[in-house]
């Protein structure tokens, strides 16, 4: 694979990695030690740059031991900072990135919006990344503020980065951090181009806030137009995926293929042992056999993920007394 | 001589020390069935005493409390951690040693804790195995070191060569307070850090945590490093 997205299982939280022609981009690093593993694993120890969805600690935390570390080189990181979140942790991450600056050690862009025109959205020949949220609007009136006529204040899943990811002018994956109703809205009402193959699943497939999430996917699901559907869950934290969410999802798109990182203990209450199978790359959930898919690494030219891995999850899922997908698990190429 | 092959180590005698000869008998029972000998020490005068006496077939079961008696002037954390310094094998026998902040200074080279009631053979030369692997710098994933930031939220306890911290690693856990002691002569920015919280502030370093590790009682923090 010369271009891939890796959807890494990080359990609760989200972390992809973008590789295309010897560069590596990070789309939210989770929290702990997960994306290092997977960078280990994979060789990689320069990074062309880092894309910080949003500043809850199961996006950015392990941000911190990425930039503690000096065996890492991080070229560029972009974010939105947030005056919502003056939190510890978002401090210790700007000790890290201040000290990296101070000594010219890193780029960093802030002020991330869709519509604009940024040289570093080109990763290859091959591969882009269009931002397709929050909009220009949502950016200018920051988490905490609610938009013109609107009554709901932004909150930092509102503002999340949402990328797609573009193979060769094919969208291929819609990387959606925590984007929630608000954020849905105005990428409907700005009609941005947000269809995709492959949707990673917004909020980990928890709730969308207080608002409705069978009307949340549904609507969803009608600008994405995905064929298959991630979700970055963690087994035993938060119930994720929520079961309306994915009955809302088979009802609005039938056929849809489905995939979890990690098995969710609505599916299967105990772990399953899976001596059949063993996550090739970096999965947080293989060692206690918490995986489903485990870490889903896509090739962006076929569209594919790993043939073993799809196999192995088919096999698994069909398996399972009671699984929440319960339909056939297997990637189509793109067409 | 008879010994025991333990990681490509021939292990050929174990010293056990507990200022309660009782348990050290009780050491020397659960040993019983491994072809290792054994031997009581019966006092401690230092830790180059230990080291004089020992050699590379050699491992060591030791207690924590030991300061409190005529038996040894040091505590059996500090033993345990000099031995591993000198590739010893050591292990380390308490009852409750989760809450003592002064062995997460020395727990880097301290690799197995093991309670007195889990305390038999088998967990012996498991441990001993744990110390030789990382002798040979063959860490598990949860006692492997990697560079983090430390964020200081409080002094807890001050003496003339500690510094007792609240910490939080926030690339570990970011809702969980630590408590580990800090050693003045080997951390420059002591003063710093009393500075920083008496004015209100945070103090944010960096240093080597374990950061797999699966519970507070396993981690570490060494190597500490000013911003």
């Amino acid at each position: 694979m010369t271009s891939t997205l890796a959807v890494l299982d990080v359990g609760h939280g989200s972390s992809c990695v973008l590789t295309s022609c010897g560069k590596a981009v990070v789309i939210d690093t989770a929290d702990r030690t997960h994306l290092l593993h997977y960078l280990e694993c994979k060789g990689i120890e320069e990074i062309e740059m880092i894309i910080i969805s949003h500043t809850d600690s199961d996006h950015v935390g392990g941000l911190i031991n990425i930039l503690a570390n000096p065996k890492y080189v991080v070229k560029h990181l972009v974010l939105n900072c947030d005056s919502q979140k003056q939190s510890k942790l978002w401090g210790d991450v700007r000790t890290l990135v201040d000290d990296l600056m101070g000594r010219g050690a890193i780029r960093v862009t802030m002020g991330v919006s869709a519509n604009q025109a940024y040289g570093w959205t080109r990763v290859s020949d091959e591969v882009s990344i269009e931002i397709v949220s929050p909009t220009p609007l949502m950016a200018l009136t920051g988490a905490g503020s609610a938009l013109p006529k609107g009554t709901k204040a932004l909150t930092s899943n509102s503002v999340s980065i949402v990328a797609r990811i573009v193979f060769k002018g094919i969208p291929v994956a819609l990387v959606t951090a925590d984007m929630d109703r608000l954020a849905l809205d105005e990428m409907i009402r700005t009609e941005c181009a947000a269809d995709s193959k492959y949707l990673i699943f917004p909020h980990h497939g928890g709730l969308p806030g207080t608002d409705d999430p069978v009307k949340f996917t549904s609507d969803l699901l009608s600008v994405v137009k995905p064929d298959a559907i991630i979700f970055s869950n963690g087994r035993g934290r938060h119930g994720t995926p929520r079961a309306e969410i994915i009955d809302a999802v088979r009802a609005s798109l039938p056929v849809v293929k489905i995939a979890c990182t990690q098995l969710s203990v609505k599916c299967c209450e105990k772990p399953l042992s899976r001596d059949d199978y063993r996550p090739y790359v970096y999965s947080a959930g293989a060692e206690s056999h918490s995986f489903c898919a485990g870490t889903v690494e896509i090739d962006l030219e076929t569209g594919l993920a790993d043939k073993r891995m799809l196999q192995a999850h088919a096999n698994f899922v069909s398996g399972l007394p009671s699984s929440l997908c319960s339909i056939p698990v297997v990637l189509l190429p793109i067409a | 001589m008879q010994a025991v092959n333990i990681e490509g180590r021939e292990i050929s005698r174990v010293f056990l020390i507990d200022d309660d000869p009782s348990v050290r008998e009780l050491y020397e029972y659960h040993l019983d069935g491994f072809r290792v000998d054994t031997e009581e020490v019966l006092h401690i005068a230092g830790m180059e005493q230990l080291l004089k006496a020992s050699n590379d077939h050699d491992g060591f079961v030791c207690d924590f409390h030991l300061n409190n008696s005529r038996y040894s002037p040091i505590n059996g954390d500090v033993i345990v951690s000099n031995l591993y310094k000198k590739n010893i094998p050591a292990v380390l026998c308490s009852r409750d040693v989760d809450t003592i902040s002064s062995v997460r200074r020395l727990r880097h080279s301290i690799p197995c804790i093991i309670e007195a009631r889990n305390l038999n053979g088998e967990s012996v030369m498991e441990a001993f195995a744990t110390c030789i692997r990382e002798f040979s710098g063959n860490f598990s994933s949860i006692r492997r070191p990697w560079p983090t930031l430390i964020r200081i939220e409080n002094v807890v306890q001050e003496s003339p060569s500690i510094l007792r911290v609240a910490v939080v690693v926030p690339g570990w856990e970011a809702q969980s307070i630590i408590e580990v002691d800090i050693s003045k002569a080997e951390v420059g920015f002591c003063a710093d850090i009393v500075r920083s919280i008496k004015s209100g502030d945070v103090y944010r370093c960096k240093a080597q945590v374990n950061l797999d590790a699966e519970s507070q009682t396993d981690i570490y923090i060494k190597d500490w490093l000013s911003i």
